[in-house]
């Protein structure tokens, strides 16, 4: 038989955990061989009998026993997704697209800025780079989410801070229970969407680079700001969404103009994008 | 062609409708008469290659196991008649899509095993433009055999080795060639080149400089059918989408179009192309600019047939800049 890039991969269910009431965190293990993935790369899961969709690996890429997809519940399969139990098994293809260009950036500052379910991605980058922490500068994170609730990897934050990484959270409404959050050196009782948050941190964006993923509207405004603030076009890497279907670059449903964003992307420096009328 | 169907499925131009252009249809007994080789049929050949449907796997649930499975079928003596320039051409561009690794396994068997017999062109039709896009009306490469129509009969040339089994299989209907025979192909292709190549004096405009708002004057026009892109050669774009009885599943391929209006929208209703505009201008887009960035070539090429279907009259010549 000729190999079948359609055909997934069987991978078992080894954990689920509720990040969020919207976003699970699913721990995959493929039934034959390993998943090696970079930060920033996606997959496509199967859950049989519904469908297939793609999700970004949110886990570290050094961790070659397991995989983590974490999963915003929006639709059909990620509705199904979260009915997901353990020991169910699931299809998974990929790794697919580029995934973020660290090797380029080592010994550089780097911001990372997130919104929503946007911070799947993000995390594995962030994983990535504390596992080799000597090899970058100052590492920086903003995050958001519409309300204290929907902040995810609540207990994973203060660990970051540890190795070294300034966290900064915010929500756009905020509650009692945002008052006493042990999240961040000062974010923790910041309210306001994500680009409230650059008041607060001191770039260099002479030496940095930003990484940025969240909603289009969020990525929007963080792309204006960054450049005001001078980060060139070329230092500012989006990881961007489209419809997806095969993940191949063959389908033509996730095309930005002449990009597929399953090859070319998901990750592109602004550059790429900034004579498009309207990327995001 | 009788005989040749006695041994092939053969799938030839055919005029199912007196006055209308011919469609592709299986050549038997009853049509024969029905046989069109001069004009080139309506229907684009893609869709031996890439069907409206087709199933990627099938899978099996049962207590903790999950059992898939797949076949790419071979296709057996299917053999394709009355291809153009244009239609080889664009199963090249194809080919550049689909069989880009990770290939294709369903697409790749059937271009290995499908018999490819070209035509020169005798008679281009109005729309036809395939010069303007770098083409000659008659094919280079690309066949299994081609046929180059002369006075009194076909001139018949190999151009693969199964091309050359059939030639020998078939020896005796293609008798040997003379000279003259050989002279007499390249007066007519020339003339229908010029033919073809005289009717247009404006060259291609690059549409990667014009704004948004240069559509808008087809967008006005577009009733949304698709027509264009279900009859167009070299269109690809496909959707996958899952079907479930009890226990049994499977995944699907199927036919899809960049101009409806569900492409891009995803979950929660956000559209990136929510306006036709922008989706009628990323086809023609995609067809001179993006293709051609991406694989060094222009997606069109030049079959006229979106020219002919477009209920609205949209004329990708004149988006193009040529008329
Ligand atoms: C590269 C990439 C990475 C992503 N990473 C994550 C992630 O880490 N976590 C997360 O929660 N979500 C992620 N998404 C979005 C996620 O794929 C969609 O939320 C999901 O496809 C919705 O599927 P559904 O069946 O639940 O929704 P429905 O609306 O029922 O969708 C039906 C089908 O449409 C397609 N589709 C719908 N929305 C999208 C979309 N936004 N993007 C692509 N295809 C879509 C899918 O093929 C899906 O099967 C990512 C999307 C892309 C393109
Ligand atoms: S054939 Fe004409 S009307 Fe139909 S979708 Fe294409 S451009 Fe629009
Ligand atoms: S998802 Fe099919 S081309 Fe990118």
């Amino acid at each position: 038989m000729s190999s079948n890039p359609y055909l997934p991969r069987l991978a078992e269910v080894l954990e689920v955990k509720e990040e969020s009431p919207e976003v699970k965190t699913l721990k995959l293990k493929l039934k034959e061989g390993r998943m090696k993935f970079k930060a920033g790369q996606f997959l496509e899961l199967t859950v049989f009998g519904v469908g297939e969709a793609p999700f970004t690996f949110s886990s570290s890429p050094f961790n070659l026993e397991s995989f983590e997809v974490s999963i915003a519940k929006v639709g059909s399969v990620t509705g199904a997704a979260h009915r997901l139990k353990r020991g169910e098994l699931v299809g998974v293809r990929g790794p697919f697209g580029n995934g973020f260009p660290l090797e380029e950036y080592k010994g550089r500052d780097l911001l990372i800025v997130g919104g929503g379910i946007g911070i799947a991605p993000l995390r594995s980058l962030l994983y990535a780079l504390v596992a080799e922490r000597s090899e970058y500068g100052e590492l920086k994170l903003l995050y958001g989410a519409r309300s204290p609730s929907l902040i995810i990897y609540k207990d994973e934050w203060e660990k970051f801070m540890e190795k070294d990484v300034e966290v900064y959270l915010t929500v756009d409404v905020g509650d009692e229970t945002w008052r006493c959050g042990p999240y961040g050196p000062c974010g923790y009782t910041h309210v306001g969407v994500v680009t409230t948050l650059f008041d607060l941190v001191k770039l260099n964006p002479e030496k940095c680079v930003a990484f940025v993923c969240g909603p289009p509207i969020m990525i929007k405004f963080t792309v204006q700001r960054l450049l005001q603030l001078g980060f060139p076009a070329s230092r500012i890497y989006l990881s961007l969404e489209r419809m997806m279907k095969c993940g191949l670059g063959k389908c033509g449903h996730c095309n930005i103009e002449g990009y597929y964003v399953c090859k070319d992307g998901p990750v592109f420096p602004f550059e790429m994008l900034k004579d498009i009328p309207h990327p995001f | 062609m009788l005989t040749l169907s006695k041994h092939y499925t053969l799938v030839a131009p055919i005029v199912e409708t007196p006055g209308k252009p011919p469609i592709l249809s299986q050549l038997n007994h009853a049509n024969f008469n029905r046989l069109e080789l001069k004009i080139r049929p309506l229907t684009p050949y893609k869709f031996f290659f890439q069907p409206p449907s087709e199933e990627l796997f099938t899978y099996k649930l049962a207590e903790g196991v999950v059992e898939l499975g797949y076949e790419v079928k071979k296709p057996e003596n299917l053999l394709l008649l009355g291809l153009r320039s244009c239609d080889l051409k664009a199963l090249e561009k194809l080919d550049m899509v689909m069989l880009e690794e990770p290939a294709d396994p369903f697409y790749k068997s059937k271009r290995e095993n499908i018999l490819l017999v070209s035509l020169d062109c005798s008679e281009p039709s109005p729309s036809c433009f395939c010069t303007e896009v770098g083409l000659k009306p008659y094919p280079e490469e690309g066949y299994d055999l081609n046929l180059s129509r002369i006075e009194g009969g076909y001139l018949a040339e190999a151009g693969s080795g199964k091309g050359e089994e059939l030639l020998k299989q078939f020896e005796d209907l293609f008798a040997g060639e003379s000279e003259g025979q050989l002279e007499q192909r390249s007066e007519r292709r020339e003339a229908v080149y010029r033919k073809v190549k005289e009717a247009y004096t404006k060259p291609l405009k690059d549409l990667s400089k014009v704004g948004e708002e240069y559509f808008m004057e087809f967008t006005k026009r577009c009733v949304e059918c698709s027509g264009c892109v279900f009859t167009c050669p070299t269109c690809h774009c496909f959707y996958i989408s899952d079907y479930r009885q009890r226990e049994l599943g499977g995944r699907l391929k199927t036919i899809d179009s960049c101009l409806f209006e569900g492409f891009q929208r995803v979950a929660a209703g956000v559209n990136p192309r929510a306006t036709l505009n922008s989706r009628l201008r990323q086809r023609f887009l995609k067809k001179f600019v993006y293709f051609k960035q991406r694989y060094g070539e222009y997606g069109c090429v030049g079959c006229g047939r979106c020219v002919e279907v477009c209920p609205g009259e949209i004329d990708i010549r004149e988006a193009a800049g040529l008329i």
